[in-house]
């Protein structure tokens, strides 16, 4: 599992490679942490080189949402495929978060 | 309309019927014994009458013929004074017409040639001359008148020289009127005794009729005299007058009674007797009125006895009837004209007064179509109508007022009625009726049957399978209606609600006796069995609350042993126990309710345990031994026991059949991992050749990677405390039908089907950061089931293989 953040144009992509599960969610977790001291513009979660996602995942891209909301910052996904698609329809996630 | 039918109809006729007829025979009665009565007094004073007049006629002839009698002997006395002469003897006869109007004629005959001068006869004579009036001198004897001395009746004193007077027998005059006559003589004597004249005096009979006619007591009596020598000297047929022998006369033409009479009559007697044919009726000649032949005469007779004649009236009988009899005939036609003018007058009396009776008839007619507010008939009298009609009027108020009532309580009837409507609803709307239940199931069929008694009790039964359990009760709750529908609702409920986080029946059980034993106000309890069958194992933990102990169906019928507890609801606190045991395959247990054992019958029998052990013997032989089947077969008894009885009680039934199959494992791999979140991908990698080894796609593969990670990271956190070491276990497992995943921990007793489950719809901000897991595990396998088996959490996770390819993720 690799996490890789960069700014673009005034936002902030994150890159997920492979298996977010709940082994790797911790190192994660640590990698997203930037992501809490945004003030603006956009965040960019960039799904499509994740592979697997758990519920110990799903938490962390809650969280993201969680602390970036009351700011105002928009949180997009992007480049899901089916079956994280069909993870976040499941739990209700999906309505929380814009898809791009 | 026949004459039954209008006297049955009509009080008026009928009644008139009767009085007329009643009052009719009374008077008939009545008029019979008068006009009786009145006859009887008609002939006693015609009797009277007669007699009377018979007296009246005897003295009146007597005197006459005495009076005659006297004159003729007064004569005599002083006879001699002027007898001794030839010419002074005319004096004396002259003295002696004159002196008796009745005497026609009167002569003496001086004995044979008494007068040597006047030949050997003389006999002077005197009479009175019919045309002249005039007393006429003549001489009958001499020479030219022989005749006078001839023997017969008229002298016959003469010849006889009889010593007293002497009356003869009539006999006509000879002269042309042929007037009856009778001769009265008295020999004249001589001082020395010898007889030397008679003195005879001719009397006219004529006045005899005269004189009885005079005292006959009806002018249509009719007269008769008969004289000794049985002529007649005065008979109605004036040619009868001494020319008919009378009982020559009777002997031809009368009869027995008749020839009676007249023998009566010659012997000189008194009375009176009733006859055909008298004499008096009888003529010489042959025109006899047939009439007065036949017609009964009551006859009076008496003698003279101075001359020895009988004296008879006849008096016809119908005559002396005739008023009695017009009397009765007058009777008759006033009678008829009574009844005719008596049925008229009662009839009109009667139905001029029952007719307030016929508008009472017809308001009561339609008061009887139900129209109430038909106005009474006024009555202006005060009799006994006028009661009837009073107590009509209090009727009809009476009968409103309970129509109203009876409408107000039939509305409250049918309320009621919706009411228990409602209970039923409630009830039937809250268990399953769905059957078969779960189709798709291999290892479980269930058959439920509810049906309600009229008044409703709070029967129920419900199952559910969560987590690969078969979560099932049956109840009865106290009373009936809709108290009793909504206990059982709320029953219902609380052992959802529970049993969705507790998969122990004792606990459910427990907090439902919390529950229900503080909202009890109304002291209503709850008979409950609440079972929990785990479907893969066949383990059943069972917990009864006072309920009816159930039946294990297998090879043979047998009653479950288990503890009995109390009901729920009637004591808080109360410790319940459960039981537990193994269920082989194809084993019923049969739940039911009391309705079941207690049904009566019309005669109050129960239906009883026998009777049913019975059933589920015979049950035994049959060859398809599904539970519906039981349950048709019970019903069938104990429609056949009840009849037709109305059942008080709910009855419910409850069959559950455990048919889990072994089949044969296609594929087994087990890893053991230790509590350490960090092993998940030795985990996936463990999946990832399970999913392969069944060809499961991409997908599948990673919903089942993501629903073991979800429950194994579960367990390794929860059931080993932080810091503990422990080992979990996971075996994959799969038939034909499924793939199994079996996690076994010996870490504390954690069962996490138990945890609530999230709610997805909720916004960023409610939305609670974990409880994911869980929920993932259940959304993508068909079951989750947790069993604590020897001091082990035992988490089942099991994936239909069937359902694989419709997989609900492929549709995003």
């Amino acid at each position: 599992m690799k996490t890789t953040l960069y700014e673009k144009d005034g936002s902030m992509v994150a890159v997920f490679e492979g298996r977010l599960d709940t082994a790797a969610a911790p190192q994660c977790e640590q990698d997203l942490k930037p992501l809490n001291d945004c003030t603006a513009g956009e965040i960019v979660l960039d799904c499509n080189a994740l592979e697997y996602i758990s519920s110990s995942g799903l938490r962390l891209f809650l969280s993201v949402l969680k602390h970036a909301k009351p700011k105002g910052i928009h949180v997009f996904l992007t480049g899901m495929n089916a079956d994280l698609s069909s993870v976040f329809k499941m739990t209700g996630l999906i309505n929380l978060f814009e898809l791009r | 309309m026949g004459i039954r039918n209008r006297m049955n109809a009509s009080v008026a006729f009928r009644t008139t019927i009767v009085v007329v007829t009643l009052a009719g025979l009374i008077l008939l009665i009545f008029g019979l014994w008068q006009v009786h009565h009145v006859r009887k007094v008609m002939v006693e004073e015609v009797h009277r009458q007669a007699s009377r007049s018979m007296d009246g006629a005897i003295k009146a002839i007597d005197d006459r013929v005495s009076d005659v009698e006297t004159a003729v002997q007064t004569a005599a006395a002083y006879a001699d004074l002027f007898a001794y002469d030839d010419k002074n003897c005319y004096q004396l006869l002259e003295r002696l017409i004159k002196h008796n109007t009745d005497i026609a004629a009167v002569t003496l005959l001086y004995r044979e040639n008494y007068f040597p001068a006047h030949g050997r006869y003389y006999a002077p004579t005197v009479y009175n001359d019919a045309t002249t009036k005039a007393v006429e001198h003549d001489e009958i004897g001499g020479p030219d008148h022989d005749f006078c001395y001839l023997e017969t009746d008229s002298n016959w004193i003469y010849t006889n020289l009889k010593e007293a007077g002497y009356w003869c027998l009539p006999y006509l005059d000879s002269m042309s009127t042929k007037r009856p006559m009778v001769t009265y003589s008295v020999p004249l004597k001589e001082p020395n005794g010898s007889i030397y004249a008679v003195l005879c005096a001719d009397v006219d009979l004529m006045w005899v009729k005269t004189v009885i006619d005079d005292v006959k007591p009806y002018p249509y009596s009719r007269v008769s005299v008969v004289s000794r020598d049985e002529q007649f000297i005065c008979h109605p047929d004036s040619s009868c007058i001494l020319s008919v022998n009378a009982v020559k006369l009777v002997r031809e033409k009368g009869n027995k009674k008749s020839m009676e009479l007249i023998q009566r009559m010659l012997r000189w007697e008194k009375g009176s007797d009733t006859m055909t044919a008298p004499i008096h009726v009888l003529t010489d000649g042959k025109d006899d009125n047939r009439d007065e032949l036949t017609a009964n005469q009551i006859v009076y007779f008496a003698p003279v006895d101075r001359v020895l004649w009988s004296v008879s009236f006849s008096i016809p009988e119908d005559e002396i009837l005739k008023t009695p009899n017009k009397l009765q005939r007058s009777m008759f036609y006033l009678l008829g004209l009574m009844a005719v003018s008596l049925s008229l007058l009662i009839f009109f009396v009667i139905h001029y007064h029952l007719r307030p009776l016929k508008l009472l008839a017809e308001s009561t007619r339609e008061i009887a179509k139900g129209n109430f507010d038909v106005p009474m008939p006024v009555i202006a009298s005060h009799d006994e109508i006028r009661h009837l009609r009073d107590s009509f009027e209090e009727m009809l108020k009476s009968l409103s007022r309970y129509v109203s009532e009876l409408k107000i309580t039939t509305s409250m009837k049918a309320s009621m009625e919706s009411e228990l409507k409602v209970a039923n609803d409630i009830q039937m709307s809250m268990i399953p009726k769905t059957f078969p239940p779960y189709p798709e199931r291999d290892d479980i069929e269930i058959s439920g049957q509810l049906t309600p008694a009229k008044a409703v009790g709070g029967d129920f039964y419900d199952f559910y399978i969560r987590d690969e359990k078969l979560f099932f009760c049956v109840g009865d709750v106290s009373g009936k209606g809709v108290p009793a529908a909504l206990v059982m609702a709320v029953t219902r409920s609380l052992f959802k609600t529970l049993s969705a986080r507790e998969a122990a029946p004792e606990r459910v059980m427990m907090q439902m006796n919390e529950s229900l034993a503080d909202q009890s106000e109304s002291n209503m309890f709850v008979t409950m069995l609440t079972g929990v069958l785990d479907l893969p194992t066949g383990r059943l933990r069972i917990c009864n609350a006072g309920h009816n102990v159930p039946l294990l169906i297998n090879k043979e019928v047998e009653t479950m042993t288990i503890d009995s507890n109390i009901p729920l609801g009637v004591m808080s606190d109360w410790k319940y126990t459960s039981q537990e045991m193994w269920i082989s395959p194809q084993t019923i247990i049969f739940l039911y309710t009391d309705g079941l054992t207690e049904a009566e019958n019309s005669d109050h029998g129960q239906f009883g345990d026998e009777r049913m052990m019975g059933v589920a013997e015979q049950f035994l032989a049959e060859e398809d031994k599904s539970p519906n089947v039981l349950l048709e077969r019970m019903s069938d008894a104990v429609s056949t026991f009840v009849d037709h009885a109305e059942q008080s009680d709910d009855l419910t039934m409850l069959a559950i059949r455990y048919t889990k199959e072994h089949r044969d494992v296609r594929l087994q791999r087990e890893i053991t991992l230790p509590n350490d979140v960090q092993t998940v991908p030795q985990l996936a990698q463990f999946v990832d050749e399970v999913c392969e080894a069944l060809g499961f796609d991409m997908s599948l593969t990673m919903q089942m990677n993501l629903a073991l990670e979800e429950a194994v990271v579960n367990v390794m956190n929860y059931a080993y405390p932080k810091g503990s070491d422990g080992d979990v276990n996971i075996v994959a497992e799969a038939n034909d039908v499924r793939l199994k995943f079996t996690i076994t921990d010996s870490g504390l007793p954690f069962d996490p089907t138990t945890k609530e489950e999230i709610d997805t719809s909720l916004s960023l901000e409610e939305r609670p950061i974990g409880g994911l897991g869980i929920f993932l595990v259940r959304e993508l396998m068909d079951s989750i089931n947790y069993e604590r088996i020897n001091g082990k959490n035992v988490l089942t996770l099991r994936k239909k293989l069937g359902t694989i390819q419709q997989s609900p993720t492929h549709a995003l």
